[in-house]
């Protein structure tokens, strides 16, 4: 992602570029998918997939598979299967993540704190990571996926069930985060941080205080317009508009959004995967965006601004998970219970700019972040937001109209 | 030099020069080829032929100087528009093109009626000799045949002047000999002027009515074969044109029709009557087929002595022969003489025939034996040139 | 005979293996996925029975926009391309002298920096605030800023830029090896400029053009990276779509489908041309 990069936009941008398809929300099905790998050994591929129960053609949230079904299937009978009352952790701990997604001083606390040497690794895109560790044997013990991928990681086995006796701290997360659709009783991830998609707009360009999914469909903007190049997003951004669920699998419903997205399609000048260039290089006027994109192309351009719609818009969050094949699994959990620890969540959420789901946290958040609407929506707006869920094979439904979009005259 | 005086020649060059970056290939040359002659340039190689070619042709712009085609000023006329055709060093034969369309292609450019290209193109076919040929791709012919074609391919325009760079160059002795038979043959046919050039003299020495030695970007002299070979004006030209013995030496004494020269070797021989006074250093160039040998009595024996009488009849070098060769024609020799000059000596009388260790005496007429121009410097030669153009 | 018979296989040998591993093994690892089935996560999964299921969705009606948008790209850019390479191989073959290698080099540099680089370059250039529109309004051929970044124009712009060096080099050999000769040969014979380049230059450096052509066409077909970048939304290619296939929808075996359909199709156009102009060069 692009809005994790270190060192300046346009570094940012290239590397962006350089990963085509970055949309963060397309490299995580590619992930989920890793089942593809598979296509030299089909027979492999098949196998995986008789094992798991489908998840049916229900898209209810309960796409998530229940840890106790699988969990004997597919770990390996790892220590943390049974609570450690006195846990020792390990010398070593190796943590993979996106760079600049952390505190300043937050590995160095930890390691102070347990006597643990950490060697914290960056990826620069998603693909890399999941390239990394889809054979099991990265040698890391954490890294960070995002919510809507974990059903799929823990059926291909790639992570392990949590022991959440290890992970006291989890107190400290805020109630809609304690028990979420993708990740019931938080099993097998904790969250980390979450982020919105929603409007973009430059206010020098368009006129009025717009609130509607509506203006990304205005003729006045003509050549202006752009969305996501991320079919998900892009078809919640149409299901939202007409009061549908951003994880439908209606034909009906998923047939209307198509239209709607065909009208809109002459009106837009670009698909992007490069929101922030798109809007701060003041191309694109109204731009389908995520929020933390959204505000660093303010920093470039400050006629920028950024709402949720009033019809609901996408929330999205990244999760820390404990990988298959850890050597390190103790050091690993009190990792990630010390990342939940009300002040180190702060600490990174005052660094990256991103909320956590910390509901602890928040006295010790810089004020300027959280009266900041576009990364911190309030209550209203939040209640609107829906989260993308793992739809199983019903997501072909979504690619298929996806592509007669794009590829529609 | 004698006639057309008054005609107005075919091509006429002025001070036409040349010069690529530090390279002059032509320098100052002034030329008037006559119309209807078989005009040959003949110099060593990358003495400036192909450019000074090039420039009657339209191919290569003239740094200074002007070419005129039957006193039309054409020194800014690119080729195409220039009476003249060119038959290419390399024949330089269109390779995507049969022989048909290569011949055709010059017609086709003027845009003559398909009657009259099958016409034409057939008749210049029959002119070289290729009936047949007209489908052959030019990469399946031989070196002759590829020759013909260049070479109908430039006639059937019907050209004022025809300009022939090298055209037998790389073909073997025997084809080269049999074609330059052909190509008098075709210029006598098609009646046009032939621009010849050359390096082998003895080509240009058969084909042409008149040659124009270059070096070095120059014309060193100017003149028919026979003026050339028997008064070549200096050094450059009579090494040229044939084999030649060429002695140097400083005059002694000059009569009426004879002159007595002391080589190098301080042996005394004849020289001709128009010669520098006594005392100038001297250059004279004797033909081999000029010098007679005659039998010493003694044999064998080496000859020891500076014989011969300086104003005794015909003077006499004498020496041993060294070397002998037998050209069909006669008989090569080269002889060494008492002071170690070697001369080469052409018998054609098989009465005189003489092994190798033979004591013979050389004599020659002393008016066979020329006086050359004391100088090897190109540039007096050309400003000499010069003087001869204007005053033809 | 037969010992003739087999020198002539061992040296065709590396070049036959070559094509094998290359060309036709992967070609038939697609065609066998694409007769397969997708799994629920992304799987190719043949053991439910092969079929040319996919091949009938690929046809659908619904992908001819992309495919013509692949073509027009592609044709255009290979025109374009051709046309810009001529001249510059042309002039460096004839007029380069002792600094040709030198003078190929300095086109070529441009192509050794990162493809990502020129790609920005060009967004830079293009977009409504950028250099071109800068120097258009400022010279006062426009008032407005003109949608140049996300059109046609900017694809067909990107990728001619991009394939340049592939028409560049095979031209430049195919003019190195004309006689200059045969050209003075063709002006001598009452040919203007023009002409010499009509009847003599250009059918014999038709090779070099049609190997050219090939070398643009082909890659620019697949180009699916420069119309998704300096492309919008209405210059979708196929190629754009099989790409989706393959990462974000993770439905291989339509993916492979669509390709083997694309492969299929250029390499019958590529031989079919091949015949058509060999056979009109030779006649
Ligand atoms: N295009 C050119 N650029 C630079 N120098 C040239 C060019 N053409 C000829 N020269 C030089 O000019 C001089 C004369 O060349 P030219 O080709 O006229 O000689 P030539 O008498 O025809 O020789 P040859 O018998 O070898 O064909 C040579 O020194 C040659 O190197
Ligand atoms: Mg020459």
């Amino acid at each position: 992602m692009t809005d994790r990069q270190p060192s300046g936009e346009e570094l940012a941008r290239l590397q962006a570029l350089m990963a085509v398809p970055l949309s963060r929300r397309r490299l995580l099905q590619r992930a989920a998918g890793l089942g593809a790998l598979a296509v030299i050994a089909p027979a492999a591929a098949a196998c995986g997939t008789a094992a798991s129960p489908s998840p049916a053609s229900s898209p209810s949230p309960t796409a998530a598979p229940q840890p106790s079904a699988s969990a004997g299937a597919s770990t390996p009978a790892a220590p943390t299967a049974q609570p450690t009352p006195q846990p020792k952790p390990e010398a070593e701990l190796f943590v993979y993540n996106y760079a600049d997604y952390i505190g300043d001083t937050t590995i160095a606390d930890f390691e102070a704190k347990y006597g643990v040497k950490v060697t914290y690794d960056f990826f620069d895109t998603y693909d890399t990571m999941t390239a990394k560790i889809a054979d099991g044997h990265s040698g890391y013990d954490v890294t960070f996926v995002t919510s809507v991928d974990v059903p799929g990681f823990f059926k291909n086995g790639l992570v392990q069930p949590l022991d959440l006796a290890l992970i006291p701290n989890r107190a400290n997360l805020a109630a809609e985060w304690a028990n979420p659709g993708y990740d019931p009783d938080n099993a097998h991830s904790m969250p980390y941080m979450w982020w919105t998609t929603g409007v973009a707009y430059d206010s020098a360009r368009v006129s009025g205080e717009p609130t509607s999914w509506k203006t990304l469909w205005d003729p006045a903007y003509k050549g202006h317009l752009a969305m996501l190049d991320d079919y998900r997003e892009t078809f919640a951004a149409a299901l939202i508009q007409l009061g549908f669920s951003a994880n439908t699998v209606s034909d009906t419903e998923l047939d209307a959004a198509l239209a709607l997205l065909q009208q809109q399609k002459p009106l837009l000048r670009t698909y992007t995967a490069d929101d922030i260039g798109a809007l701060a290089s003041g191309d694109v006027w109204v731009c389908h965006a995520w929020a933390a994109d959204a505000r660093q192309a303010m920093a470039e351009r400050p006629t920028i601004k950024y709402y949720l719609p009033e019809e609901g818009a996408i929330r999205g969050s990244d999760t820390m998970v404990l990988l298959a094949g850890a050597q390190h699994p103790i050091a690993a959990q009190l990792f990630i219970d010390f990342m939940l620890d009300a002040s180190v969540s702060a600490a990174n959420t005052n660094k990256t700019g991103y909320m956590g789901p910390n509901e602890a946290a928040r006295t010790f958040i810089d004020p300027s972040i959280l009266s900041d609407p576009t990364l911190n929506p309030g209550e209203a707006a939040i209640a609107k937001l829906q989260e993308l869920l793992d739809l199983g094979p019903d997501l072909a439904k979504y690619h298929d109209r996806w592509s007669k979009l794009r590829a529609g005259a | 030099m004698e006639a057309a005086t008054n005609a107005v020649p075919e091509i006429r060059l002025r001070d036409l020069t040349k010069q690529f970056r530090e390279v002059l290939a032509v320098d100052h040359v002034n030329l008037e080829i006559r119309t209807g002659e078989f005009f040959s340039l003949l110099g060593p190689s990358g003495c400036g032929k192909t450019t000074t070619l090039r420039m009657m042709g339209g191919l290569e712009a003239p740094t200074s100087g002007t070419v005129e085609i039957r006193g039309n000023d054409v020194t800014r006329q690119p080729p195409e528009r220039r009476p003249v055709n060119t038959v290419f060093q390399n024949y330089a034969l269109f390779p995507h093109l049969n022989v048909f369309e290569n011949v055709a292609f010059g017609l086709r450019r003027r845009h003559e009626t398909k009657d009259e290209i099958r016409r034409r193109v057939g008749d210049a076919l029959a002119l070289v000799r290729l009936t047949g040929l007209d489908t052959r791709s030019p990469d399946r012919l031989s070196g002759g045949q590829q020759q013909r074609v260049a070479l109908a391919r430039a006639l059937v325009c019907q050209p004022m002047v025809l300009l022939l760079d090298e055209p037998l160059g790389a073909l073997d002795l025997k084809l080269r000999k049999q074609l330059q038979v052909e190509l008098k043959r075709i210029q006598r046919e098609v009646g046009i002027t032939f621009v010849y050039v050359t390096h082998d003299q003895e080509e240009a020495l058969t084909l042409s009515d008149r040659i124009a030695v270059m070096r070095a970007g120059q014309v060193e002299q100017l003149g028919s074969p026979e003026e050339l070979y028997d008064r070549p004006r200096n050094r450059f030209v009579a090494g040229f044109i044939g084999t030649t013995n060429i002695l140097d030496g400083e005059v002694v004494s000059v009569s009426q029709d004879r002159s007595v020269v002391r080589l190098g070797t301080g042996e005394l021989c004849p020289g001709p009557g128009r010669a520098p006074a006594a005392g100038q250093p001297v250059e004279l160039a004797i033909r081999p087929e000029a010098i007679e040998l005659r039998a010493m009595p003694g044999g064998a024996e080496r000859a020891s002595s500076l014989g011969g009488s300086p104003d005794g009849g015909a003077s006499a070098l004498r020496g041993n022969i060294e070397q002998s060769a037998y050209l069909g024609t006669g008989i090569s020799y080269i002889v060494r003489t008492v002071g170690g000059q070697l001369v080469t000596v052409l018998c054609t009388r098989p009465a005189d025939r003489f092994d190798t260790g033979d004591l013979v005496e050389l004599a020659w007429e002393p008016a066979s034996a020329l006086v050359l121009a004391p100088t090897d410097e190109p540039g007096q030669a050309a400003a000499q040139s010069k003087t001869d153009a204007q005053e033809a | 005979m037969m010992r003739g018979r087999l020198r002539e296989g061992a040296l065709l040998f590396p070049g036959i293996s070559w094509l094998f591993v290359f060309f036709a093994a992967p070609l038939a690892i697609i065609f066998v996925v694409s007769l397969g089935q997708r799994d629920a996560y992304g799987g190719a999964v043949l053991d439910k029975g092969l079929s040319f299921a996919n091949y009938l969705r690929a046809l659908e009606p619904s992908f001819l926009p992309t495919v013509a948008n692949s073509l027009k790209y592609a044709t255009a850019t290979t025109l374009l391309a051709i046309g810009i390479s001529y001249p510059i191989a042309y002039w460096i073959s004839r007029h380069g002298g002792r600094r040709k290698g030198l003078l190929l080099i300095l086109v070529m540099l441009p192509f050794w920096t990162s493809w990502v680089i020129r790609t920005y370059a060009w967004m830079i250039i293009l977009r409504d605030n950028g250099v071109l529109n800068g120097v258009l309004q400022a010279t006062g051929i426009t008032h407005d800023p003109l949608i140049l970044l996300n059109t046609d124009f900017a694809v067909v712009l990107g990728m001619t830029y991009g394939f340049l060096p592939f028409s560049i080099l095979p031209l430049y050999v195919s003019i190195d090896r004309v006689d200059v000769s045969v050209v003075a040969a063709a002006r001598d014979l009452y040919s203007s400029p023009g002409q010499a380049f009509r009847h003599v230059t250009l059918p014999l450096t038709m090779p070099g053009v049609i190997a050219a052509s090939l070398l643009t066409f082909i890659p620019a077909i697949g180009d699916f990276v420069t119309p998704d970048i300096l492309g919008g939304a209405q210059t979708t290619t196929i190629a754009k779509v099989i790409q989706s296939l393959f990462l974000s929808a993770r439905d291989w075996p339509f993916g492979a489908a669509l390709g083997f359909l694309l492969i299929l199709a250029t390499v019958i156009g590529t031989v079919s041309t091949l015949r058509i102009l060999r056979a009109e060069v030779i006649g």
